[in-house]
Formats: C-alpha cells, sequence, structure tokens
C-alpha cells in the first residue's frame, strides 16, 4: 500500500490535541492514523474494529519526535492487515511492543534535543541577533530605540532556527520509521542524536558566556562607580549564586524571583 | 474594552500551539510578548517581557505529564496590563508570572477533565466510525470501557473533525475568558489605585526585575551544561 505520508505528517500536528492524564497523546495518535487504518481494513470490518479499538492504547511521546514511533506503527499495522487468524495477536503484541519501544526512546531523545537544547538555542539566537543590532533588550526598557524591523527579521530567524530542524524531523522520521527495522531501531539510531546535542550545547554555552559578558558590559557601561552600583553588582552577584544553588535543588528560578521580589518589598515597605 | 478583548482572543489563540496545536513556537513568550506588544502598540516592551520571561521559564519543560506554567500567558498578560492600563513593566511582569502560575491548575483540571470523559469519547468515536464504514452493522455500546453505573444506551456517534472542533475550542475559551478576567480585574484597580502605591515598593519590583535576565542568563548556561551528554 502506498503511504500518503504528508497526509500523516500534517495530521502530526494534532498530536496533543485532547492530551489526558488517563492515555496521554492516545486520541492524538488515533487521529493521526486513522486514514491509513480506513484504508488498509476497508474490506476486513472485523479486523477495523480492532485496529480503531487498539490505537486508542495508551500513547506519549515527544510531539516532533512521536514521527518515530507513529512511522513503525503503520508499518506494523499493515502487516496486521494481511495476517490471517491465527497469527493476529501475536502480530498484535508485536505492534504494542514497537509502540512502547520507539515512543519511550522518541520522548527521552526529543526533549534533551528540543526543550532542553534546540529551543534555548533559539532564544540565545534572538538575543544575539538584537544585541548585534544594538537593540539591548537586557537593558532597562527606556534606553531601547526604534529598530522594529530589525527585531522582526530577528524572531523570525529564531523561529525558523528551531522550526527548519524540528519539521525535517517530524518528516524524516515518519518515513524513516516506516522504512527501518528492528536493527536500526526504526530509524532511530540513524542519525548520532548525542553528537548533535553534545555539540549544540557546547556552543550554546560558549556564546550563553559571551552575551552574559557583553551584557554585563552594556548594561553597566557609562556608569560611575557608586554606593548604589556595588550595592546593585552585590546583590546581582549573590542573587547568581542562589539561582545556581537552586537549581541543584531543583527549584525554579521563577520561584526564587517571586521570593525576592516578596522581600524587596517586605524590606522596602518597612523601610 | 474592545480592543483587550481582541488582545486577549490573538493571546488565546497563540497558547493553543503551546500544547494542542502545533508547537511551532509561536507561543514561546518571546514571540508573543513581541505579538502581543504589537498589537498593543508598545513592541519594544512586548519583546522584552517575552524575553525575560523566556528566560526566566528556562528550567520548566513540558516532559512526561509535567505541565509548566505558560510562558504565553505570562508575557501576554504583563504586556496587556503595561500597554493597556499604564503599569509598569516590572510591576506586570510579576502579575503575569503570578497568573500562568494560576493557570496550571486550570490546564491540570482540564486535562483531569479529559481523562474522565475519555471513554465515553472514544466509545462515540469508534461508533461513529464503524457506523461509517457500514451503517447496516449492528453498533455495540459497550466494546470499550465505560463509566461504572453507565448502562448500554442508542449508540451515540462522534465525528473526529467534530471532536478537534470541539476540544480546541474548550481550551481556546478557557484560555480566553482567563487572560480577559484577569486582565479586566486587575487593570483597572492598579489604574485607580496607583497613586497609593509607596515609591519604595516600585523600587523593589524595579530592582528584582533587573535580576530577571541575569539570572536567566545563567541558567541558560547552566542548561547547556553537557557534563551528562555523550559524545
Amino acid at each position: 500500500m502506498k503511504i500518503d505520508f504528508i497526509k500523516v505528517f500534517l495530521r502530526t500536528f494534532l498530536l496533543q490535541i485532547f492530551w489526558n492524564y488517563r492515555k496521554m497523546q492516545n486520541i492524538g495518535r488515533f487521529l493521526i492514523v486513522l486514514p491509513i487504518l480506513k484504508q488498509l481494513y476497508k474490506d476486513r470490518p472485523d479486523y477495523y474494529k480492532r485496529a480503531l479499538i487498539r490505537n486508542l492504547d495508551t500513547f506519549n511521546s515527544n510531539p516532533v519526535m512521536a514521527s518515530y514511533s507513529i512511522g513503525a506503527m503503520i508499518k506494523q499495522e499493515e502487516k496486521i492487515a494481511q495476517t490471517e487468524q491465527p497469527k493476529l495477536l501475536s502480530e498484535e503484541k508485536e505492534w504494542r511492543v514497537i509502540s512502547g519501544s520507539t515512543a519511550n526512546a522518541a520522548a527521552s531523545l526529543g526533549d534533551r534535543l528540543f526543550w532542553a537544547t534546540l529551543k534555548p538555542f533559539s532564544l540565545l539566537l534572538l538575543i544575539i541577533l538584537l544585541y548585534v543590532a544594538q537593540v539591548y533588550v537586557l537593558k532597562e526598557i527606556t534606553t531601547i530605540q526604534g529598530k522594529i524591523f530589525i527585531a522582526i527579521v530577528a524572531i523570525i530567524f529564531s523561529l525558523l532556527a528551531y522550526n527548519i530542524p524540528a519539521l525535517w524531523i517530524r518528516h524524516k522520521g515518519l518515513k524513516d520509521s516506516y522504512n527501518g527495522t528492528e536493527e536500526d531501531f526504526y530509524g532511530l539510531i540513524k542519525l548520532n542524536w548525542n553528537r548533535i546535542i553534545f555539540m549544540l550545547k557546547r556552543v550554546g554555552q560558549v556564546l550563553t558566556f559571551g552575551i552574559f559578558i557583553y551584557g554585563v558590559y552594556i548594561a553597566f557601561s557609562g556608569e560611575s562607580l557608586s554606593a548604589d552600583l556595588i550595592t546593585k553588582s552585590a546583590l546581582l552577584v549573590s542573587f547568581l549564586i542562589l539561582s545556581v544553588w537552586s537549581k541543584r535543588l531543583n527549584i525554579p528560578n521563577a520561584y526564587l524571583y517571586i521570593v525576592a521580589t516578596i522581600i524587596f518589598s517586605a524590606a522596602a515597605l518597612i523601610s | 474594552m474592545f480592543e483587550l478583548v481582541i488582545a486577549c482572543l490573538v493571546l488565546a489563540l497563540l497558547e493553543m500551539d503551546t500544547t494542542y496545536l502545533g508547537q511551532f513556537l509561536f507561543s514561546r513568550p518571546a514571540c508573543t510578548g513581541a505579538i502581543m506588544g504589537f498589537i498593543c502598540g508598545d513592541f519594544f516592551i512586548g519583546l522584552q517581557l517575552g524575553i525575560f520571561t523566556e528566560l526566566l521559564f528556562i528550567d520548566f519543560a513540558p516532559i512526561g505529564g509535567v505541565v509548566p506554567p505558560s510562558g504565553a500567558i505570562c508575557s501576554g498578560i504583563a504586556v496587556m496590563l503595561a500597554a493597556y492600563f499604564g503599569m509598569p513593566a516590572h510591576i506586570s511582569f510579576f502579575i503575569g508570572l503570578l497568573a500562568s502560575l494560576a493557570f496550571t491548575r486550570v490546564e491540570k483540571r482540564l486535562r483531569k477533565y479529559r481523562s474522565v470523559i475519555l471513554p465515553r469519547i472514544e466509545k462515540y468515536l469508534v461508533n461513529g466510525l464503524l457506523f461509517e464504514a457500514d451503517p447496516n452493522q449492528e453498533i455495540q455500546t459497550n466494546q470499550l470501557q465505560t463509566n461504572a453505573g453507565e448502562e448500554n444506551q442508542t449508540p451515540i456517534m462522534l465525528s473526529p473533525i467534530k471532536l478537534i472542533m470541539q476540544s480546541f475550542f474548550m481550551e481556546y475559551l478557557v484560555v480566553f475568558f482567563f487572560v480577559l478576567v484577569i486582565t479586566a480585574l486587575l487593570g483597572p484597580v492598579f489604574f485607580h489605585f496607583k497613586d497609593f502605591i509607596p515609591p519604595t515598593l516600585d523600587v523593589a519590583f524595579s530592582f528584582s526585575y533587573f535580576l530577571v535576565p541575569w539570572i536567566g542568563l545563567s541558567m541558560l548556561f547552566i542548561s547547556f551544561s553537557t557534563k551528562q551528554e555523550s559524545k
């Protein structure tokens, strides 16, 4: 059967449409594969019913990398459609094994690559582009001048920096896993993901350090040495240390900011 | 008020990108903040609030079943409060952050609600599809697990398109009313009582706001740590 990968690819954007705690992305996955199921089982109503119910099983993966699981499951559905009754149960069992293992592996890789690396990396690119265009967005707002066009271009660039690889992998994942086998883990080990993540993180670290130093220089340049500046700098350093410490304790920085605001406000009101 | 409603409609649409439709990162705070700033008439305030939000939220990730606070809602509410009600960015940012934390509870309730109705949705979906495949076949209402005590009834059917539309609009309306209520309530309150805010309090908020990008950048540096990554 000829699979319309573009149709499946477009439907992958529905993966999280009915996210729930009970079976997570099951309805999304169901909607993605539904046209394939209709095509595969049009002459076998008893198999069709089983396939519909089977595809409502629990599913949870990274929304981009889930393609690596969906392609492999479509391939297995094709196999099930051609299987006769005696072997049906074992092929269905195999489908569940493929679904579980590929979804978990794809989720782990996707969360590390997209949420923990590429998304922050594209934010970093945005800040760098804005600084190159002299839009010092980390400084007090009153100092920002015009240059809306440049800022819009920078935002579009950062969105592309994330979306081009994400869309490519979404599409590639479908094809690779459909054509893949157990030996290449349904296409999941065709790319050296660890190396990609490692390289991006290393470059990200260097760029973040650079923008931090340049940002501090821009923020404090022109200020003369005063008690106010020393106090500001000392508090900044203290909070940087606190933020690293809170990260070790798995306390998100948003809470550190809330606590800092409350403490400063209380101190301001008391004084 | 009309402008505020339009802005809230746009913000709710952007928020849909976070989880339900697409994940193209239009809902990333830097992008949402800039778009909302553009709509509300102050692009750069929006851009800065967006970038600050994203930096502060760098250690929140939607991994597994975790529902992180919505950066889109934080930056969107902050921009609307700043642009429409003259609230200083350092105060509106704080309120936006609290609102996004509150919205996490709303989002969790929505997901729980979907879990409760899931068995019925599954049953109606399968019924509809089986009927579509062969209208003459007998549709069983008890093919899937249903809630305890639910009796077999006349088969109810649900088409996939209807399910997508219903699910999308339910979430959309919840987000829309949430951001509208928060902004429409807190904005005028601030506008009428701003003269009563002690200047020292303003300085305190301003200073904690000044810390945000630097704390965020240090977190960004740590998040790029390669200690646990192998080549």
